[in-house]
């Protein structure tokens, strides 16, 4: 009984093509552009829309998961001990599943997870800035072709043509 | 927020002193915010009063006023000069917004347009108003010139200008123009009365490669909106691997297809533009900063073609060949890092959060971009994991 959100996004889409940029003078060149960027953007968030609940929510899980195996490897003196300790507690205090507070949630997991690879490298005991390290490059090399995939309609990527689909991204978990 | 390491981090870096000055000033216009974009009404009266100021144009008068499109960076307007001697003349007008994604120096900006001045095609540095007493904003003025980044007919070019495709057949000459162009650039000596705001990085052998980590560095803890933990084990490993380098270029920092302007009646090159992230370092450190994968694109065939000009083997065989040059692959791969890195912390970090303040006259685009970050990472990954290329 209400217009679904993928119907307003269509609206938009069509009230700025059709009405709003014709009445663009001429001469503004930003204005347009500006304009087809609100269109582009429209667009790509209405194809994400319908899975965007489940991105936001791995994206705090993986967050969480990284987070748990640095901290089982970050051993070491009173500063990378008082990295562990804030990271723990941004870990303890995060939900996936209350869509209300996630993306801070995720903000504050990953804040602290930064500063841990900070704090490890100051006083990290033997080996546990190399090994934390390599477990963030291994993540982010999985988790950049989520994102490259996610984005894909930017048109930056020019190897987008051989990307899978958005529903690839979810296609095994629920 | 800057997290407590960060901060610590940040008392320890080393910048050119005039780089650092301008961070510093961008800190305190962020508070400034929200940014409205300047109009032809705004700038058309600065405009006039600023030219009259000048010598020899104290009763020239100013017109035809308007926006150029592009400038993601900079705002900028084109306009008319009529001194009274019956010929208009064509400026055109950079400045700054409340705050840019690379927050740079107009000075810098003049003083290499004016060094490089019948070396290379540029636009005659003008005017300057370094700290924008006049017009509100720092501001440059340079005179137009003819000439397009992208030729009639050419593929549809994405808004932002990154990887461009002008068409296969501008590409042999282009590319011919470029090379010679690159080599002619990084042949000219320093010269400390011609550049009074750049410094040689020679305090000691690492300091090419620490001074322009440290930049992004900083850019990266003063700007990021979403940390993650990545950004400090690239930094890591940065300052693990600095190659020594004691032979400096003039390094454009931001060469590629996009920011030179083509003549398509001469089919030459006419301007070679946007110098602001210029510095003195490695030749390495600029010929990683035209390669990485966002710049260019595949060709007709399938062949990614780096600044949408050539192979990368071309490019880097056809440069020695030119320049007398030879590559050190470990140090091109180490520059290469720090490259994605510089475009990384820009888009993650810069234009999300001049975005998130509403402190630029692009906010919508600057958001846009930010996709473009996770193709920079992904060559960060890459380029750890495979190392060299011999």
């Amino acid at each position: 009984m209400t217009p679904s959100i993928p119907d307003r996004f269509d609206s938009m889409v069509q009230t700025l093509a059709d009405i709003v940029i014709p009445a663009i003078d001429a001469d503004n060149d930003l204005a347009r552009e500006q304009a087809q960027l609100v269109i582009a953007h429209l667009t790509m968030i209405k194809s994400q829309l319908p899975y965007a609940d489940r991105f936001d929510r791995e994206e705090l899980e993986d967050a969480i998961t990284l987070a748990e195996k640095m901290l089982q490897l970050a051993k070491g003196g009173d500063v990378t001990r008082a990295a562990a300790d804030a990271l723990g507690q941004a870990v303890k205090a995060a939900n996936p599943l209350d869509p209300i507070t996630r993306c801070e949630a995720n903000r504050a997991v990953n804040a602290a997870s930064e500063d841990l690879v900070r704090a490890v490298r100051i006083d990290g005991a033997g080996d546990a800035a190399s090994r934390i390290a390599q477990i963030v490059i291994e993540d982010a090399n999985r988790k950049v072709m989520r994102d490259r995939i996610w984005f894909q309609d930017s048109g930056f990527d020019a190897e987008r043509a051989s990307l899978p689909g958005l529903g690839s991204l979810f296609s095994e978990n629920g | 927020m800057i997290m407590p390491l960060a901060q610590r981090e940040l008392a320890s870096l080393d910048l050119e002193p005039h780089t650092a000055a301008i961070l510093e000033r961008r800190l305190g216009k962020r508070l400034q915010g929200p940014y409205r974009p300047r109009s032809e009404a705004d700038v058309a009266p600065r405009l006039q009063k600023f030219v009259n100021l000048q010598e020899g144009f104290g009763s020239a008068t100013v017109s035809n006023v308007a926006r150029l499109s592009g400038g993601a960076s900079k705002e900028q307007f084109r306009f008319d000069v009529d001194n009274g001697d019956g010929q208009s003349r064509r400026f055109v007008i950079r400045m700054d917004p409340l705050e840019s994604v690379v927050e740079t120096s107009r000075s810098r900006e003049f003083e290499a347009m004016r060094a490089f001045e019948g070396v290379i095609p540029v636009p005659h540095a003008q005017w300057l108003d370094p700290d924008g007493e006049h017009m509100g904003e720092p501001a440059i003025i340079t005179t137009f010139i003819k000439g397009v980044t992208k030729p009639a007919g050419a593929p549809d070019a994405n808004v932002s200008g990154l990887g461009t495709n002008i068409g296969p057949d501008w590409r042999r000459e282009m590319g011919d123009q470029f090379l010679q162009h690159l080599v002619a650039m990084h042949g000219v000596k320093w010269d400390a009365d011609a550049f009074p705001s750049y410094s040689l990085p020679d305090a000691d052998p690492l300091q090419s490669a620490r001074r322009h980590l440290d930049w992004w560095t900083r850019i990266w803890l003063e700007d990021a909106v979403d940390m993650h933990p990545m950004f400090p084990v690239i930094d890591g490993w940065l300052r693990d691997n600095m190659p020594p380098c004691d032979t400096f270029v003039f390094c454009h920092n931001d060469y590629r297809t996009g920011n030179y302007l083509i003549d398509e009646d001469t089919r030459q090159i006419s301007a070679i533009l946007d110098w602001e992230l210029s510095h003195w370092g490695d030749f390495h450190d600029d010929l990683a900063g035209i390669i990485p994968k966002v710049l260019g694109h595949l060709d007709e065939k399938g062949t990614f073609l780096i600044s949408g000009l050539m192979p990368r083997a071309e490019f880097l065989d056809r440069y020695c060949a030119m320049s007398g040059r030879t590559i050190n692959p470990k140090t091109l791969h180490y520059y290469e890092v720090l490259q994605n890195y510089k475009s990384l912390t820009i888009i993650l970090g810069s234009a999300y959060r001049v975005a998130i303040e509403q402190n630029n006259h692009q906010n919508v685009l600057q958001t846009w971009l930010c996709p473009a970050g996770h193709i920079f990472m992904a060559e960060i990954c890459r380029l750890l994991e495979e190392g060299p290329q011999q």
